[in-house]
């Protein structure tokens, strides 16, 4: 799973960004903006700083990089049923301006439980590479972001895409825990 | 609403870290030891399996030590596999000691030998079966004798003994575990999921030695079996089956060299080894751990996961279609061994037992402990030490 669009994949499915279009955030969308910026910048540097100090957060907590990767996909697993069941969450009533930004919008909308899980792994994968994983880290979460910018009407008709984009996530974090077990 | 939300949301992720931590990702727990340590610890086996000699020319079988007995039971394929690792012990490190012991059991091994047209196979003085393992590993045994000493006085037994493993083999390249003296011929109904590996492995070490006279014909016919059809003609669920003696005998032909299709095995073989290592050292006491993840296996199953793994090292590190594995297989050959260190009984530690000499450098699972425990981490050990000495030069 170390291949670009492979590792491309895992960090979308796990972003999830329709979840981001089911974001119904209150505003303009010159008011929205602000929070989706706050979002990104906050995800993004948690996927930045997650992914540097994956090496040394493993080793210290004694974990194998293969061992790893199966937790990821058991958090991605969940997530992705959680997305199925649910459809992503439909954030309301969420406060005006940048602050929510930080919450819901930053965390735990565009920065999941998953990505962060799959971006520490794939981070601390020789394989996969640091640089590569945060990047398209970065960019699956900025997608998420984005994705609140876009007009409450459309909330609807994501809930059916984030629901497949679950689906998926159930098969990409079978294939990571397949994989870890499968590392020498 | 924003740190309150916040707050509540990295408390949930916490909690689901720590679950995770406490039940399915626990610390791996690897001991850092070296060279020295595995060859101590092999000594210790070596010394352990010395002692057990009886003047029957067998081992001690096994060991309650908690009701300090002895059950009386016995197993000529452990037999053959103990003596085996006391030869192979001689020619990893050069100390040719414990041949001395070994030679003992093996003149045991010939004085129950099967006689049959050209061939010769060991057979239970108890029930009288003729079973494909036991001469395969003591003719492994011979093979490492012969590298540890040169002595080729035995060099004919070794092709008697090969002769049989022939007649076992089936057009498929798979074995027959049993030969029925009462028919003449080989029992069509049974095979053995560690006999076919034993023999391939014996094969290939005779071919080593012997490498004009066509014993690489039917080792590259059963190392395609066991990398094709094995573990869906003998159901595995999971497979690849976890086969030592599989490895053993790749390595061997690590510079035949092996097909690609070999080499695929090769790898599956080694991941599936990692992974038990892996979650071996994960395996402890903890709350919810013990329970999860079970607790220790005993050494003849773990000391099994180092000898496959310091025999695949030993293939990967010449050839370059495993080169991207030799790193992982060296840190789980040195966890591994490091573990067998750890659960050995040291001398201070025997002295509690009822009978310290048969607890000192032994193995014991649920109070137990097994000739063949001794036998498989002490190949595993002394393999591991080998590897580990060649990296520090």
């Amino acid at each position: 799973m170390t291949d670009p669009w492979q590792l491309f994949l895992v960090m979308l499915v796990a972003a999830n960004p329709a979840t981001g279009l089911r974001a119904v955030l209150p505003g303009s969308l010159r008011e929205r903006v602000p929070a989706a910026a706050v979002a990104a910048g906050l995800a993004i540097t948690i996927v930045v700083v997650a992914g540097l100090v994956a090496d040394s957060l493993l080793e210290g907590l004694a974990i194998e990089e293969e061992t790893a990767r199966i937790a990821a996909g058991l958090v991605l697993g969940i997530s992705g049923g959680q997305a199925v069941v649910l459809g992503g969450p439909l954030v309301r009533d969420t406060p005006r301006g940048w602050q929510a930004g930080l919450y819901p919008l930053g965390i735990p909308l565009v920065l999941n439980a998953a990505i962060l899980a799959a971006v520490i792994a794939f981070s601390a994968n020789p394989d996969a590479g640091t640089g590569r994983s945060i990047g398209f880290a970065a960019i699956s979460v900025t997608l998420t972001a984005l994705a609140a910018l876009v007009p409450a009407r459309f909330a609807g008709p994501a809930d059916g895409v984030a629901r497949l984009v679950g689906a998926a996530a159930i098969l990409v974090a079978t294939a990571m825990v397949v994989s870890g077990v499968r590392d020498v | 609403m924003v740190l309150r939300g916040l707050a509540l949301t990295l408390a949930t992720w916490a909690i689901g870290a720590l679950l995770l931590r406490a039940t399915l990702v626990p610390a791996h727990q690897c001991p850092d030891y070296g060279p020295d340590a595995f060859e101590a610890s092999a000594q210790a086996s070596v010394a352990w399996i010395e002692r057990s000699l009886q003047s029957d020319g067998r081992y001690v079988y096994e060991y309650n030590a908690a009701t300090d007995s002895y059950p009386d039971d016995y197993n000529e394929v452990r037999h053959a596999g103990v003596t085996m690792s006391l030869y192979q012990y001689a020619a990893e490190s050069g100390d040719t000691g414990p041949i001395e012991t070994a030679d003992i059991a093996l003149q045991r091994m010939i004085d129950i030998s099967f006689e049959h047209g050209d061939w010769l196979a060991i057979q239970n003085p108890e029930n009288r079966t003729v079973k494909l393992g036991s001469t395969s590993l003591a003719l492994a045994g011979l093979a490492l004798r012969r590298h540890a000493t040169g002595d080729d006085q035995y060099d004919e037994l070794m092709r008697r003994y090969g002769r049989f493993i022939l007649e076992m083999q089936r057009p498929d390249g798979s074995f027959l575990n049993y030969w029925l003296p009462n028919t003449g011929a080989p029992d069509p109904t049974v095979t053995s999921k560690y006999a076919t590996g034993e023999a391939f492995w014996a094969l290939a070490l005779m071919h080593n030695l012997f490498p004009g006279e066509g014993w690489d014909v039917p080792a590259i016919a059963v190392a395609d079996y066991l990398a094709l059809h094995r573990d869906e003609v003998e159901q595995f669920e999971f497979p690849p089956w976890a086969d030592q003696w599989a490895a053993y005998g790749l390595s061997e032909m690590r510079t035949w060299p092996i097909s690609d299709v070999q080499a695929d095995y090769a790898r599956s073989l080694a991941e599936r080894f990692g992974f038990l290592i892996r979650v071996e050292s994960q395996r402890s006491d903890a709350l919810l751990v013990e329970e999860i993840h079970g607790g220790p296996t005993r050494a003849a199953g773990h000391g099994t996961w180092v000898e496959g793994l310091t025999s695949l090292y030993r293939l990967a590190a010449v050839d370059d279609r495993l080169a991207d594995i030799r790193s992982d297989l060296r840190d789980r050959i040195d966890c591994g061994a490091g573990m067998l260190v750890d659960r050995q009984v040291t001398s201070d530690a025997a002295a509690t037992y009822d009978d310290p000499s048969v607890a000192e450098g032994a193995w014991f699972s649920n109070n137990v402990t097994r000739m063949d425990d001794q036998q498989h981490a002490l190949s595993g050990l002394i393999r591991a030490a080998v590897i580990a000495r060649k990296e520090l030069e």
